[in-house]
């Protein structure tokens, strides 16, 4: 596990202040995602973790201008490479989609189209942009698809989505994602679908890209694991809000939040006591957040004051890298076991 | 495998196909009365009468004379006209051009109105192209088919003499004027179903996972919009058009009328009048293997257009 | 010692209070319209000054306005008695042509897919068949056969429209008869018949009940249609086909013949889409 050195010179490649989205349901409109930021600098991966409905995905969304229909950038900042992306025009968006930051999807299955052959899906992103000839862009196409990896290309190439298997399908759609070399790759949890073995295949491939390409990555998972191996730095998210962010090493170690805790203590631990001890109670749905810090209610060292307090990020353990948003950090107690990388 | 598909299909229509003849070989026994008179008419003389019964083997069991209806069609024998001085074959082989015309203009007609404009309304979905597209097509439900056709008549053809009134006209190019008004009136009562299902695919695709992917790789609008929205909303659509064809078939018939065409539906309605049974049973037969014959195609279409069918 | 209280038997939904929810805009402009246009053929002999059937020839083809409000056809008929007569001849045809296919369809829906196995193989089959003839085809191929006159119509509607409802119910019955209430229902003794009435019916009728609304639309042109062609209700029964078709020699000079009937048929059948849209939103699950 390793990520680029900070670069402190040059600018983040990413930077995202206060980014609020709302939603629209039947119930209403409500916030998904509740000032969120952080920095992102080339050649680093940090990860976003949280459970499902914290809002990481529509982050994700967010930076791409490809938020779901009913949802919203109500406020907020986002800039890559000081350019603002909220509220750009749709030919700034396209310009950058693909070529400066492109995404990769949860379900191979959904994001490829199951009409067109995979080789063109691979290619057709960049091919017009680059101006690639049909020849060129069929080289481009098997060398993309040789680099993740994929045996016998030209004959994978002229196949159907349906007719790959799942690892195949995502290393695809991964190909696809940089034939037009990105700087930030999005990762919307690209290896929840996946069986272990795949998984552990589809990770090295993508901390040998981070490497070798100097590419960063945006991963958002639910998998503690994964970030240990892949990621230098990690967010954690829940109900909307950024709870805790440092170094992964750090987080995970001593880590300032009890829902940080909670989520290391239920990651599976093969070598420790084998037993898991799930948070208790389910994530708040978007209409019905919690009054001050949202993870009160499920908090087991919650005191009157969590319902109140404001949501803000402070250094508890002395290092300014490592935030909490705990009201009382020194109640967390350290994990009993610890988070492999896979 | 394709062929298999198409194999597979051929064997599943082959029992509607039976199905088909025996509903037309019954009928003329729901006329009361001797059947043999009743499909000779005029020309019911005791002679011809015993005649049929012979030929139809009235006297036997049912199957037999099921059996011998079949017979008979294999060989293409429909019986003759009771009107007019021709055999049943004939009088459709002439007509039956017309109405395949009709059913192309009208079609063609169909997705040329339906494509543009559930484009543009998918694109946006309850704007104001969306909302007024949606209008359109509930008033246009309620109206009959053979009074848009007038519609068009006294505005098109009376007011501005764009088009014949009515008529097939002489020579290949008249008739593929007068075809004009009346596929247009087809096309109008198919419109709002197709432009139902395809601004439903539309929408459902530019939603889709594999839209946004396509978005975030940085393909163009163009190639979004095409190949990952219409190429994909296009296929439940062939489907939709292909069972929606009975209707279709339905309102050529009704027009032929309205605008005096030469073809099978002017033929079936004026045979109905002439109690010219042999006409009409013959019409009904060709009919619905036309539209079992569609179905088929739309199945094959379904099959060309969706790798998931043809290889799954 | 307190008792084991007894086990909640799982109550199917349609028992549960309906949800009082807005009803949508569009069922109640559909009523507006079709109530106007039903009231007014309720009281046709009371809004109308002249009988549609009586003729007229010193005043034949009349314009709108002066003694007679829409005019005269080409029988000195007054065109206003003849429009509201009209209304009530196709209403009711239309009413009766869509109430038998969806009984029938109905009923056999729902025996096909709670039972299954041979019945509902046959069923099936018989409706392939039925469903292979153009609409309008077999429709003219039975009136032909049973003779004109409305009795006939409503025969040959039914005898081809059966098929979308059995379709319909027999796929929710398919989906309702696993359901945990009918199970149940099943344990507690029911027999087949009750558990069908009972449990059945009234969840898979909703759906039978939306499609009727498009269904009558339907009907009502194909009333007016074969009214139209000539083989629809006998004259001198007043039907909005047959107006048109007479109408249809004048366009050239009175087209407001023809184009009236058409416009009553249009608004008819907007007041029933809006209210077939209507129904199937505020009926919808949630």
């Amino acid at each position: 596990m390793s990520a680029a050195p900070a670069q402190r010179a040059q600018a983040p490649l990413l930077q995202v202040r206060d980014l609020t989205i709302s939603v629209r349901g039947a119930e209403g409109t409500a916030t998904a995602v509740a000032g969120v930021s952080f920095d992102l600098e080339a050649g680093e991966a940090m990860g976003l973790v949280g459970e499902s409905g914290s809002g990481k995905s529509l982050t994700l969304r967010a930076i791409l201008g490809l938020l779901p229909p009913g949802a919203r950038i109500v406020r907020g900042n986002v800039l890559l490479d000081g350019v603002e992306l909220v509220g750009a025009g749709a030919r700034t968006l396209r310009r950058i989609r693909g070529s400066r930051v492109s995404m990769v999807f949860q379900e191979p299955m959904t994001a490829l189209n199951p009409v067109v052959r995979v080789g063109r899906q691979i290619v057709d992103g960049a091919a017009a942009r680059r101006g690639w000839s049909r020849r060129e862009a069929q080289e481009q196409a098997l060398r993309l698809a040789r680099e993740m990896g994929i045996a016998d290309a030209e004959a994978v190439l002229s196949l159907y989505p349906h007719e790959l298997s799942g690892g195949l399908r995502q290393r695809v759609m991964i190909a696809a994602a940089l034939a037009n070399q990105p700087r930030l790759l999005l990762c919307d949890e690209p290896t929840t679908a996946l069986d272990v073995t795949i998984q552990d295949q589809i990770v090295k491939l993508l901390a040998r890209l981070r490497d070798e390409l100097s590419m960063s990555l945006l991963y958002v998972t639910h998998d503690l694991a994964v970030v240990a191996q892949l990621c230098g730095r990690v967010q954690v998210m829940y109900a909307g809000s950024i709870l805790e962010s440092g170094p992964t090493q750090d987080v995970f170690r001593s880590p300032s939040h009890p829902y940080t805790l909670g989520l290391i203590e239920a990651t599976p631990d093969v070598e420790g006591d084998a037993q898991t001890r799930a948070i208790p109670g389910s994530a708040p749905s978007v209409f019905a957040r919690p009054t001050g810090c949202p993870f009160h209610p499920r908090c087991p060292v919650a005191t009157a004051d969590c319902s109140q307090a404001e949501v803000s990020l402070t250094a508890p353990q002395g290092n300014p890298r490592h935030l909490s948003a705990c009201v009382h950090p020194e109640r967390v107690e350290r994990p009993r076991q610890s988070v492999k990388a896979s | 495998m394709l062929t298999r598909y198409i194999a597979r299909r051929l064997l599943l229509l082959v029992p509607v196909v039976f199905g088909v003849t025996l509903l037309v070989f019954f009928s003329i026994h729901l006329v009361p009365g001797d059947p043999a008179r009743s499909f000779l008419g005029d020309r019911a003389t005791p002679t011809a009468v015993a005649a049929l019964h012979r030929e139809w083997g009235l006297d036997r069991p049912v199957w037999v004379q099921y059996w011998l209806f079949v017979k008979r069609l294999l060989h293409g024998d429909l019986g003759h006209s009771l009107f007019y001085q021709a055999s049943t074959v004939s009088l459709l082989k002439s007509d039956l051009p017309v109405t395949l015309l009709l059913l192309l203009y009208g079609a063609a007609f169909a997705v040329a109105i339906a494509l543009p404009l559930a484009l543009l309304a998918a694109l946006r979905p309850d704007g104001v192209v969306d909302q007024a597209v949606r209008a359109i097509g509930v008033v246009g439900l309620g109206m009959p088919g053979f009074w848009v056709g007038t519609m068009l008549i006294l505005l098109l053809a009376l007011d501005a003499g764009l088009f014949p009134v009515a008529g097939y006209g002489e020579g290949f190019g008249q008739h593929l004027r007068s075809l004009v008004l009346p596929g247009l009136t087809v096309a109008l009562s198919v419109a709002p179903i197709l432009i139902r299902s395809l601004r439903q695919g539309m929408i459902a695709a530019l939603n889709s996972d594999y839209v946004a992917f396509a978005r975030a790789k940085g393909a163009g609008p163009a190639t979004v919009l095409l190949r990952y929205g219409l190429r994909n909303a296009a296929i439940p659509a062939v489907s939709v058009l292909g069972v929606n064809i009975g209707f279709l078939v339905g309102g050529t018939l009704v027009i032929e009328n309205v605008f005096a065409l030469p073809g099978l539906g002017s033929l079936m309605v004026q045979s109905i009048l002439n109690r010219d049974f042999p006409v009409v049973q013959g019409i009904t037969l060709v009919f619905a293997l036309l539209v079992v014959l569609v179905y088929l195609l739309t199945d094959v279409a379904y099959a060309l257009l969706d790798p998931r069918v043809r290889l799954g | 010692m307190s008792t084991p209280s007894l086990e909640l038997v799982p109550v199917a939904p349609t028992t549960r209070r309906a949800r009082r929810r807005r009803l949508p805009p569009s069922l109640i402009a559909g009523l507006a319209i079709l109530g106007v246009i039903v009231l007014l053929a309720i009281l046709a002999p009371l809004v109308t000054s002249y009988s549609p059937t009586q003729q007229d020839l010193n005043d034949v083809l009349a314009s709108p306005g002066g003694r007679h409000l829409l005019g005269t056809d080409e029988l000195g008929r007054d065109v206003w008695s003849r429009l509201v007569y009209g209304a009530r001849t196709d209403l009711r045809v239309a009413f009766l042509a869509v109430l038998a296919p969806f009984a029938i369809g109905t009923v056999l829906g729902a025996l096909a897919g709670y039972f299954g196995g041979w019945l509902d193989a046959i069923i099936m089959r018989v409706a392939d068949v039925v469903v292979a003839f153009p609409f309008y085809v077999l429709v003219l191929l039975l009136v032909f056969v049973l003779g004109p006159g409305s009795g006939s119509i409503v025969i040959a509607i039914t005898a081809v429209s059966w098929v979308s409802y059995t379709r319909i119910v027999r796929g929710e019955t398919l989906v309702a008869r696993s359901q945990e209430y009918v199970l149940a229902a099943k344990v507690g003794g029911l027999g087949n018949l009750r558990v069908i009435l009972r449990h059945i019916l009234p969840n898979v009728i909703t759906q039978a009940i939306v499609f009727a609304m498009s269904d009558i639309v339907l009907d009502l042109l194909a009333i007016v249609t074969l009214g139209y062609l000539g083989l629809g209700v006998r004259p001198p029964t007043p039907d909005w086909g047959d107006m048109m078709a007479s109408g249809q020699q004048f366009l050239s000079t009175h087209w407001e013949l023809t184009t009236i009937p058409g416009l009553a048929v249009a608004l008819t059948g907007l007041g029933l889409s809006l209210l077939g849209d209507g129904l199937a939103d505020a009926l919808r699950p949630e």
